[in-house]
């Protein structure tokens, strides 16, 4: 029915946000824990949204119309890519292709390299390039993933190996011996290495490095603007696990607990809740508390080097499994 | 025009730290698990154009003190500062020195003293917890 469609692109970008600030919110109160301290109240994030919004926003003289208008476009993307993605355990608002999506992906993290350069500051504009140097890094694993599972829904016979929907079923899984499942955590482990280097948290935050680079990208960036900054971020992390959700976990709870109605539509959303927390612990929160910032370097190394190749080799289980069964 | 802190905006104060002296290993231990000054919603930033609040910590010189100007002047309001031990108040032990700047208070707007040669992390907490609730409920601690 078109009416719940208009419903559902209304309301989802505003629960998007206030879901993706609040597990910001536990994010940092489960670290603190980690760090034996007592925390900010799980609300912090919405506190800190609101300071921004009230502040003055300080536009520098030197910048452009880009300055101002990329961390709206940042936002506006990320709304986009909620709509094809399964968000909530429902079933996406748009039909779309994930290479589709993949090229969304890049739009946020490219708005806030614009507008660093476009900020006139020297310090925003190294971390502009350290951000680009990052986006080409954990591309290379991402894709190499995404494509390795079309191929296999594509070896099952499915007549669209690419589109979101084909993705739900939880292809990743299907047919895997106890080699294969093994393959496919190796898989599982470089994604959530990808997740924490898209949203540029450590070990993987060096265009945003407070020591070296006072404050990176969005060393500019003040009140309103940063504050859209901050939601962004709450949004891509809501998009990111939800994306590995659809790749890895894409199965719903109402079917196994033989329930339905509305009822369904709770646990799902709840089941859906309980899977990105656990994700964003696992590729933030413990790697936040555990390791250090890489060098530029480093990084580039560790994408393309230990990443990649850890990657190929979940792969290269996985095809002698099937090869083997 | 200078802005005022408004109720909102005291859940959650972003610092920024201009600290060239003996103040600055009181301020560190604040991020630690002992005193830990996150679950105030205080956080320190990197970048002026993020800062709610400035740290002057201790001695300035001539030089110094115009740094901390051009800091002030980058902090979007409302802003406020902060100046920690007895250094910015009267010169501290540098008082009969060429170079000290005896009172900050000529140069920069200070909003809250923090007395102290340095003041102990459980005195600056104490003191950014009165400037909050001087600002929630106009109570002066």
């Amino acid at each position: 029915m078109w009416w719940i469609t208009l419903i559902e692109i209304a309301v989802f970008p505003i629960v998007a946000i206030l879901l993706g600030l609040l597990l910001l919110g536990i994010d940092r109160k489960v670290a603190a824990r980690m760090q034996r301290r007592v925390g900010p109240p799980i609300l912090q994030p919405f506190y800190d949204v609101r300071k921004l919004f009230i502040k003055d926003t300080v536009i520098p003289k030197k910048s452009t119309w880009i300055f101002d208008f990329m961390p709206l476009l940042s936002v506006v993307s990320l709304f986009i890519i909620i709509l094809y993605l399964p968000f909530m355990g429902l079933s996406p608002v748009l039909h779309g292709d994930m290479v589709f999506i993949l090229y969304l992906l890049i739009l946020p993290s490219l708005a806030k390299v614009l507008g660093g350069i476009s900020s006139g500051s020297p310090y925003a504009a190294v971390g502009s390039q350290r951000e680009i140097t990052n986006m080409m890094g954990y591309e290379f694993p991402l894709v190499t993933i995404i494509f390795f599972m079309s191929w296999k829904l594509f070896s099952f016979g499915v007549a669209k190996p690419f589109s979101v929907a084909s993705f739900t079923s939880g292809v990743m899984w299907a047919g895997l011996g106890t080699l294969g499942i093994a393959g496919a955590l190796l898989l599982l482990f470089v994604m959530l290495l990808v997740i924490a280097g898209e949203l540029s948290r450590p070990p993987f935050d060096v265009s945003s490095a407070g020591e070296e680079i006072a404050g990176g990208i969005t060393a500019e960036y003040s009140g309103r603007n940063l504050g859209l900054f901050y939601i962004a971020d709450a949004l891509k992390l809501i998009v990111l696990t939800t994306l590995v959700v659809v790749l890895f976990f894409p199965f719903g709870i109402s079917g196994f607990l033989g329930i339905g109605g509305w009822f369904a539509l709770i646990a799902d959303s709840i089941f859906y809740f309980i899977k990105v927390l656990l994700l964003m612990i696992f590729s933030e929160t413990v790697l936040k508390t555990s390791v250090s910032r890489l060098k530029v370097t480093q990084l580039v190394n560790a994408y393309w080097g230990s990443l990649l190749m850890l990657s190929l080799l979940g792969i290269f289980i996985i095809f002698i499994d099937m090869v083997l069964s | 025009m200078r802005k005022e802190f408004s109720k909102p905006m005291v859940k959650s104060i972003w610092i920024f730290e201009w600290i060239n002296s003996c103040g600055f290993s009181e301020v560190l231990p604040l991020d630690s698990s002992k005193f830990d000054m996150e679950r105030f919603g205080i956080k320190a930033v990197s970048s002026p154009r993020h800062a709610d609040c400035l740290l002057i910590g201790g001695y300035q010189t001539l030089k110094s003190i115009e740094i901390a100007k051009r800091i002030y002047e980058q902090m979007p309001e409302p802003k406020c500062v902060i100046a920690l031990g007895s250094c910015p108040i009267s010169g501290g032990m540098y008082w009969d020195s060429y170079n000290t700047v005896k009172k900050v208070d000529k140069y920069i707007p200070v909003d809250l003293w923090i007395l102290g040669c340095p003041p102990r992390p459980e005195a600056i907490i104490d003191g950014i917890i009165s400037l909050v609730n001087a600002i929630n409920g106009g109570k002066n601690d």
